[in-house]
């Protein structure tokens, strides 16, 4: 096997490899660091964490209850802060979501409450009516700035 | 010709190595439609009756109740529950029609506007009616007892009733103790009903608080006594769940031997590019929510706002989660306090209906305005004209065999009732 039939063949070969991979598995996607599924995500151990779209916040996201059960009704922690750890003072956080795929939102209206700890921030009444790809969009308020961090959650 | 052999060789060693085929126990071969891999049986196992967990309606203490169920079951029949003695809940409910009428729109004292919907494995959903309007299943059937378009009855005439018919008094205290003394006719006037007419409301104010309290009660537990009765009719186990265990068994035999060919395509649509399971989930084919599936026609008015006014009236229900007849004291009632107002996600949206046994309840849709299931796929498959509100149907396209597939596959969901035949006829 000259040099030129080897570079083909190992090329043919990762080809194949990639085929039969993709035929045999089923891959999200979702960046992992923003992707929970029922898998990963039992609570502060596997929160995550991501940067706002703008970069002007980090945002953690905890699972309350594990697994995530669809059709049930169940809270999440938020912690929001800025990118030196810094707590925000008078700041507004909106959530919208739901199927995007499946153009609906939340069957529920989840709320948004302050609790103690720094930067902590129940949100609770959240409900996943089916099993999917659904996302939680976190929109963060400040008097001069605002940004958006968007969750995506595979059932 | 060595790496082309090689190729060869690699392919032959890897290809048996994806896992992702359900393997059979005796090695019959099946046909296509019948081999499933291990993602797509992950999917369909969430359809097996057997995930069906025992409906337990904490608001009712009494829902496993046997004797508030044959309680219930007599008045589930009776016809003096209603203004003119001659409707029962078995008017539109009728046993031969899987607890339905028929109808487009059922018919009770007058015409309705919503389809009849079954009450078979009703004990497992949590909003009830099309629109969601009431939150419990005893809550429930109380509804239509007063309802002027269906029996039309007053409060107090239904309370006295059970009071006055001695086998039906000796029941209900067998049940839940000792009902209150009603003969006083100038305390518990006859016609009264705070939800009623104007003269029956105004009868009703005339009543003492503690008189009406004593009335609500009684009135409660004939909901509660109807709902033990409607929690024993469950759906029993279909062809499609029989087919679905074979698979989870991995055998071969009973797979090819229990659906066909077309009903196992159809299953195979239905959770997926048919997208029916997006709404169709679980063991009773239904999500239990609210979605715009483009059925009101935005030029044929008065609308039916579905969910959008349903939502508003169980929050105001006297007899919803949060009221003192709730028997589960402990309930923090999630599904009231974050119920969902918003239009743009409510207006026109209707509950997702089971679908066992849906070839049984013609018509479809919350107006009946689909006479067969394959105006129903059809539909579905073209769901483009104006609607009111945001629609929530994803563009599909089914080939005309496709459609007669996912039609093969409904009527796999065919089953018995899983009750005594007792149960299934007037008492």
């Amino acid at each position: 096997m000259n040099k030129y039939n080897k570079k083909t063949f190992i090329f043919l070969i990762n080809i194949v490899l990639l085929f039969i991979n993709s035929a045999c598995t089923n891959t999200t996607s979702t960046k992992k660091t923003e992707s929970v599924n029922e898998a990963q995500y039992h609570g502060k151990e596997n929160a995550v964490s991501v940067f706002s779209e703008e970069k002007k916040y980090r945002v953690t996201l905890y699972s309350n209850s594990s697994p995530i059960k669809t059709g049930k009704i169940h809270n999440w922690t938020l912690k929001v802060l800025t990118p030196d750890g810094d707590e925000l003072d008078k700041v507004k956080i909106y959530l919208h979501g739901g199927m995007p795929q499946h153009r609906h939102g939340f069957p529920t209206r989840p709320r948004i409450a302050k609790m103690s700890g720094k930067g902590l921030y129940l949100v609770s009444g959240v409900k996943f009516s089916m099993p999917g790809a659904w996302e939680m969009r976190f929109n963060i308020k400040e008097k001069t700035k605002r940004d958006r961090v968007v969750f995506k959650i595979n059932l | 010709m060595l790496h082309s052999k090689l190729f060869l060789l690699v392919l032959v060693l890897l290809i048996p190595s994806c896992n992702d085929v359900v393997r059979n126990n005796n090695n019959t071969a099946l046909s296509s439609e019948h081999r499933w891999t291990t993602s797509e049986v992950l999917v369909i196992k969430q359809f097996l009756i057997s995930n069906l967990q025992t409906a337990s309606d904490k608001s009712n203490q009494y829902a496993g109740d046997v004797k508030a169920a044959e309680l219930g079951h007599k008045l589930f029949f009776n016809k003096k529950l209603s203004k003119t003695n001659s409707i029962s809940c078995s008017s539109c409910h009728k046993p031969e029609f899987y607890f339905t009428d028929g109808l487009k729109t059922a018919k009770g004292i007058t015409q309705g506007r919503r389809n009849t919907p079954t009450i078979v494995g009703a004990s497992h959903e949590k909003w009830f009616f099309h629109d969601g309007r009431v939150d419990s299943l005893w809550a429930q059937a109380l509804g239509p007892l007063e309802n002027a378009k269906e029996h039309a009855a007053y409060r107090t005439d239904i309370v006295l009733h059970i009071f006055n018919d001695v086998k039906l008094h000796a029941l209900y205290e067998s049940v839940f103790g000792l009902m209150p003394d009603f003969s006083d006719s100038s305390r518990f006037i006859k016609n009264s009903s705070p939800v009623s007419d104007l003269a029956a409301m105004k009868n009703w104010r005339q009543m003492s608080v503690a008189d009406q309290n004593a009335i609500n009660k009684v009135f409660v537990n004939i909901g509660k006594s109807i709902a033990a009765y409607e929690t024993i009719l469950k759906p029993a186990g279909s062809k499609v769940d029989r087919y679905i265990s074979a698979v989870l068994n991995k055998d071969a035999a009973l797979i090819s031997k229990t659906l066909s060919r077309d009903e196992a395509t159809g299953l195979r649509l239905f959770a997926g590019k048919a997208n029916c399971i997006l709404c169709h989930s679980g063991p009773m084919l239904t999500d239990s929510e609210f979605h715009n599936i483009a059925t009101v026609d935005i030029n044929n008015k008065p609308y039916d706002m579905g969910r959008y006014e349903g939502a508003k009236q169980v929050l105001r229900n006297e007899f919803n989660c949060k009221s003192r007849f709730n028997d589960n004291k402990n309930d923090n009632c999630d599904e009231l306090n974050y119920i969902n107002l918003d239009a743009h996600e409510t207006v026109a949206s209707f509950k997702t209906p089971g679908l066992r046994n849906v070839t049984k309840t013609a018509p479809y849709m919350h107006d009946g305005q689909f006479k067969n299931l394959i105006s129903v796929i059809d539909h579905y498959d073209n769901a483009d004209k104006l609607i009111l509100g945001k629609k929530d149907l994803l563009p599909i396209s089914l080939s005309d065999r496709d459609k007669q597939a996912l039609l093969a596959f409904l009527k796999a969901l065919d089953s018995a009732i899983a009750v005594d035949s007792k149960w299934l006829a007037a008492p």
